[in-house]
């Protein structure tokens, strides 16, 4: 009787931990769905931060052997901060006003898009192909078009200029770079955040607007205070996805201006190629910049994740 | 539990499958991994001595029945002599055998790619496209095959390649460290100015035999009621006005950028200054962006009949010369840099054909340079686009003929032999060219646009490159 109960016992410890393995799993059964993708975005992902964490804390030069590589330690960052590296504050302020203004331009204009294509009218499904047109063309394709165009003596824009207001714009001079970078990069990324929106405004519920027109209010109050609270979630992440895109921003301006003239359009990400592969291939102070942008793009992502978490719980 | 285990292990080696397969990029046209061919590592690396290589065909079969069947892959720069040469790689695989993969870049992601290349020995490329810049670099760095051995080889250098038929200042200037070939010239080019001919006998203006007298020029045609600048060339940040302004450096001191008997750099001297300050002077009578303009840039606005002079490299003559895009066809005359205080301007740049040290297909990669860059090929090579570098081809009158500019060309490489006979080397010693020319157009750039002096600019420049060699 004893061995039998003490074997029960033994028999139920057995099962008590395997029990447990089960339950777990049954308990994250997603865990074997995502476990590819998971160790895709660890290859693809981490493992290149990583590799750029480490190259940032030496001394490497792009065409250096192994042997003259040298641990700095902290070296390539205080460099950029006791003012040494040349460009580097000025490209921090340069990139977060173009992030701020650029987005909150997107933000603006997609909105007033998506209001518009949210009305029944001819030829929509045109307009909304339109749209298209510049979310799918290639942006180095897109700023060599701009570039032909706002050239000063022969571009179309002041063809126009000329002719309406008998006035030429020099467009990628040092004082109108920024302005023609920011112009490029908002009609190309305009129409992906108006169809984002538009695409929220039509699953709005109608409830909402048939008691406030039965309450006598107009179209802006509906839009201030129905709209914009009901959209609040989908704004901040169509902000979300631009900030992020806006800061790495390399393409538009790379093939317009280089950067330039001088250092009016040299952003952070152009800063860091020019660094690190402009002929002066310091790769390991481009990575200690590399890293200071995800910094960035991850404190500013991280504050609008909150705010979606917030929206959420309201 | 083993479910799990079998599944993680089956994923893991399908990402080992997939991280190890090549790829190629939008932007390369063909790139496959070289592999050594069957035949190379067991047969002797020169033909048989009684073998007949005198002329091209039976070179040719030499060559296929040791090489048939090998590929290489060259890396090259998106450039009017590449142009040339992909016309002629059929050509070469069918008499040799030897297989052809090309990466074609752009200059800069080129030379990126070949310095990332060749300091991890990968061994991917057999033969280089190298800039003239970057011949000093890349032979002290190791990444160039000396050539000198298969010069003096007469086997593997027939005589119809003809070695001292290339011009001495590009054989000695361009492709050449320490007396030794590193590569050999594929492509020569020095600075001229384009100007516009119709303008010049409107306004009954002659040509400038100083830089004083071109400044003059350039001012009298922006102020004049033409609507063109007065002067147009590559004023961006960077190699582009740093390029434009070594050109004219010389003109103004033997050593604008590097004392050459001592070695020192010297960009603050007052020499030095003068030239910044006359670049930054001849920028006013340009475009009002021009310090946002590329060569591309440049060229634009002289073809479209918005500039009445053009400074740029002799190698884009073609630009402004291409009667489907260019509206000045038939006004186009050139002339020399003029003398500067210290004489002319010297200027010598071009590209050259080089083995990586870490190919495996040395002997095949070398047959390929003979006969891209060789005498008997250059007719053909010159016909299809590919710009000249050899004194046979600025004598034929077919390739003169093909290309009008030629015969400026061949002046403008001639009169940059001055600068040899002042005992001055162009492109100077040191494996920074490139790097310390960013560095000096980027502050001149920023002259350019008012933020610095030319004093400042000249300072900063010195300051940076003074700083980058403390770190090396």
């Amino acid at each position: 009787m004893q061995d039998n109960s003490q074997s029960l016992a033994t028999t139920q410890a057995k099962k008590v931990p395997q029990a447990k393995r089960q339950s777990w799993l049954k308990r994250n059964p997603h865990i074997p769905f995502v476990s590819p993708t998971i160790i895709i975005m660890t290859m693809l992902f981490v493992l290149p931060i990583l590799f750029v964490i480490c190259i940032s804390l030496t001394n490497y030069k792009l065409g250096a052997s192994l042997g003259q590589i040298r641990f700095q330690g902290l070296g390539n960052y205080i460099r950029l901060f006791n003012g040494t590296e040349a460009g580097f504050y000025h490209s921090v302020y340069l990139s977060l006003m173009f992030t701020v203004l650029g987005t909150f331009l997107q933000l603006v204009l997609g909105m007033a898009c998506a209001m518009i294509l949210n009305f029944e009218f001819k030829l929509k499904a045109v307009a909304i192909a339109c749209l298209i047109v510049p979310i799918a063309m290639t942006p180095s394709i897109a700023s060599q078009i701009w570039k032909l165009m706002l050239n000063q003596e022969f571009g179309i824009f002041n063809y126009f200029l000329n002719n309406t207001l008998g006035i030429t714009v020099s467009w990628l001079d040092v004082n109108h770079a920024f302005i023609s970078v920011l112009i490029a990069t908002v009609w190309q990324y305009t129409p992906f955040v108006t169809l984002m929106l538009y695409a929220g405004l039509r699953s709005l519920p109608d409830s909402p607007y048939d008691s406030a027109k039965l309450e006598g209010a107009n179209s802006l109050q509906m839009f201030v205070y129905i709209t914009l609270p009901m959209m609040k979630r989908l704004i901040i992440l169509c902000s979300l996805l631009r900030v992020i895109d806006m800061l790495k921003t390399f393409d538009i301006p790379y093939v317009l201006t280089q950067g330039g003239p001088g250092s009016a359009t040299q952003f952070l990400s152009l800063l860091i190629y020019d660094t690190g592969f402009g002929e002066t291939n310091f790769v390991s102070r481009a990575s200690a910049m590399a890293v200071i942008l995800i910094i960035i793009v991850s404190l500013l992502s991280l504050i609008l994740f909150r705010a979606i978490s917030r929206a959420r719980e309201e | 539990m083993k479910k799990i285990v079998t599944l993680l292990t089956s994923f893991t080696l399908v990402l080992s499958l997939a991280a190890c397969g090549s790829s190629g990029t939008p932007a390369s046209q063909a790139t496959a991994q070289a592999s050594p061919p069957p035949s190379e590592a067991a047969l002797p690396s020169s033909p048989e001595p009684s073998a007949d290589i005198s002329a091209l065909e039976a070179w040719g079969a030499s060559v296929k029945g040791e090489l048939d069947g090998a590929t290489i892959t060259v890396l090259l720069a998106a450039h009017d002599s590449t142009t040339a040469m992909e016309q002629m790689m059929d050509e070469f695989t069918e008499l040799t055998g030897i297989k052809i993969n090309t990466k074609i870049l752009a200059s800069t992601e080129m030379k990126t790619m070949q310095r990332s290349n060749s300091s991890t020995k990968t061994g991917v490329f057999d033969v280089y496209m190298v800039d003239a810049f970057t011949i000093y670099e890349y032979a002290k760095s190791g990444y160039l095959e000396n050539l000198e051995g298969y010069l003096n080889d007469p086997v593997k250098t027939p005589q119809w390649y003809d070695y001292e038929d290339i011009l001495a200042a590009f054989r000695e200037g361009i492709a050449t460290v320490d007396g030794e070939a590193y590569a050999l010239p594929i492509a020569g080019e020095s600075r001229f100015i384009g100007y516009r001919t119709d303008l010049f006998e409107k306004h009954g203006r002659k040509l400038p035999a100083t830089l004083d007298e071109l400044l003059e020029l350039a001012k009298y045609f922006k102020e004049s009621d033409e609507d063109v600048a007065g002067i147009v060339f590559r004023g961006a940040g960077g190699t582009f006005v740093g390029s434009a302004h070594m050109a004219m450096a010389y003109c103004f001191t033997d050593d604008p950028i590097i004392n050459h008997t001592t070695g020192e750099f010297c960009v603050n001297s007052p020499e030095t200054v003068q030239s910044i300050q006359y670049i930054m002077d001849l920028s006013k009578y340009g475009p009002d962006d021009i310090a946002s303009y590329n060569h591309e840039d440049a060229a634009a606005l002289f073809m479209q009949g918005k500039s009445a002079m053009w400074f740029d490299a002799t190698s884009l003559a073609y630009m402004v010369e291409d009667p489907s895009s260019s509206r000045i066809i038939g006004n186009i005359g050139y002339f020399n840099v003029p003398d500067g205080p210290a004489g002319g301007s010297g200027a010598i740049a071009g590209w050259s054909l080089g083995i990586p040290a870490d190919s495996i297909n040395k002997d095949a990669a070398y047959a390929f340079i003979m006969f891209m860059s060789s005498r008997e090929k250059s007719k053909e090579y010159n016909l299809n686009g590919g710009i000249p570098c050899r004194t046979s081809s600025f004598e034929d009158a077919d390739i003169m003929a093909a290309n009008p500019t030629n015969e400026y060309i061949f002046a403008a490489i001639n009169d940059a032999g001055r600068l040899v006979d002042r005992g001055v080397t162009y492109n100077y010693a040191s494996p920074n060219v490139l790097s310390f020319m960013k560095i000096i157009g980027d502050q001149i750039n920023r002259a350019m646009i008012g933020d610095l002096t030319a004093e400042q600019a000249a300072q900063a420049a010195q300051a940076g490159i003074e700083e980058a060699l403390a770190e090396e």
